[in-house]
């Protein structure tokens, strides 16, 4: 086919299109989804008993500030990088990262607090229990997000992917901060902060080659 | 690194924000404005390569799939120049692997295995329907190859295309055929 005929076929598929909002306002939808999977994940498993004494505490603050900010960050920086042509300065691809690492850092300054006053701290529970829940409260608000990012035409997937996986589990890990009420440090770096460490980095890893053959699938149904 | 004039890029600016709109008279102004951009870009990077009008097309592709994500308040010059780099680079990393990969002998198009006449008749539509799903070029090649049983040779002078190409976008056709078919539910 002669690049003449591919203009032409493409003049006559051509239908009006809607632009894509602007991708702040992306992240405002996608955050007004995060609060209603939110309200529903509490409604389901229930908030911790001890909630208000717990948010009283500083590391319980330290802790949603640093999970906020790397939730709200990374899904911002996912959606950025699913417009070909936006720049997403080194400052801010870093952000997200920095704050993620701010909370596992605090976790283990807790950790080791906590070992200094006993050695049992360093025993790990039994927290699968956690991880399954943090998955169920991030399933929506991930698959959405996955749907806004997959609905741009990203040019650099893999960063884009790696960030949507940050955001996910920051979400999950935001869930199972107020519906869970064990505060040992272990079993928060352990059960909370590892799916926050480690999704990421299987996205990065393995993210982009799954995520391309699901938009090539979609595009394939035309959905 | 930028072939646009500022004339020019404003020029392709509102053709583009009519282009969204569904203006063909403007989308097709704009595809030819685009066309000769992304071509001397393409010959300024790869040179005379055989595969170049390839790049080309799939550019244009890219840009006909990508419209509704620039956005009109925006220039337009970086997100045009974004999609056709990263087509470009997925040209090229495409093509070295499949260098890497490729063997001396014809591209064997995915099986489409029946038990019945029914199940025969089935099986055709399912082919027709993912034929129909494949890139113009790609469903063009098969079509001259399987079905009107040309050689490489003759599809590639027929089309204006290189034989190596022909064979390129023979193998993306049949690899993008068996996913389309996979996802029918046909095992091979």
């Amino acid at each position: 086919m002669t690049t003449d005929e591919v203009v032409s076929t493409l003049i006559r598929d051509l239908k009006p299109v809607s632009p894509l909002p602007a991708p702040n306002v992306r992240a405002w939808t996608w955050g007004a989804i995060v609060a209603v999977a939110g309200g529903a994940a509490a409604a389901v498993f229930g908030l911790r008993p001890d909630l208000a004494d717990a948010a009283a505490t500083l590391d319980f603050q330290a802790h949603t500030v640093f999970l906020v900010l790397a939730t709200a960050l990374a899904s911002g920086a996912a959606l950025l990088l699913a417009i070909p042509g936006e720049r997403l300065a080194r400052a801010r691809q870093l952000a997200p990262i920095a704050a993620a690492g701010g909370w596992v850092a605090w976790l283990l300054v807790e950790l080791a607090s906590a070992v200094g006053r006993s050695p049992a701290a360093w025993t790990i529970d039994f927290g699968w229990g956690c991880v399954a829940k943090a998955m169920t409260i991030a399933a929506v608000p991930s698959a959405a997000l996955l749907l806004m990012v997959g609905r741009g035409a990203s040019v650099e997937t893999r960063r884009a992917v790696t960030f949507a996986a940050l955001a996910s589990a920051g979400v999950g890990a935001l869930g199972v901060e107020v519906t869970c009420p064990k505060t040992d440090a272990m079993h928060l770096l352990i059960w909370h902060a590892g799916p926050v460490v480690a999704l990421p980095l299987v996205a990065a890893v393995a993210g982009t080659p799954i995520f391309m053959w699901w938009l090539r699938r979609r595009q394939a149904v035309g959905a | 690194m930028r072939g646009m004039s500022p004339a020019q890029e404003h020029e392709l600016t509102l053709l583009m924000v009519a282009s969204q709109q569904g203006d063909c008279a403007a989308y097709d102004a704009l595809l030819g404005g685009l066309r000769g951009v992304v071509s001397l870009y393409v010959r300024r990077r790869l040179g005379s390569v055989p595969w170049g009008e390839d790049v080309v097309q799939d550019v244009l592709f890219s840009i006909h799939r990508a419209r509704h994500t620039w956005n009109p308040e925006r220039p337009f010059a970086p997100w045009f120049y974004a999609v056709m780099q990263s087509r470009l680079v997925d040209a090229i990393r495409a093509h070295k692997r499949i260098g890497a990969w490729e063997e001396p002998m014809d591209v064997v198009p995915p099986v489409v295995w029946s038990q019945s006449p029914e199940a025969d008749t089935i099986a055709q539509a399912d082919l027709a329907q993912a034929m129909r799903q494949l890139a113009p070029t790609q469903r063009l090649v098969i079509e001259r190859l399987k079905l009107a049983e040309l050689t490489v040779k003759q599809v590639a002078k027929e089309t204006g295309l290189s034989e190596s190409n022909v064979k390129v976008i023979a193998h993306r056709g049949y690899a993008a055929l068996k996913r389309l078919l996979a996802g029918a539910g046909y095992d091979n």
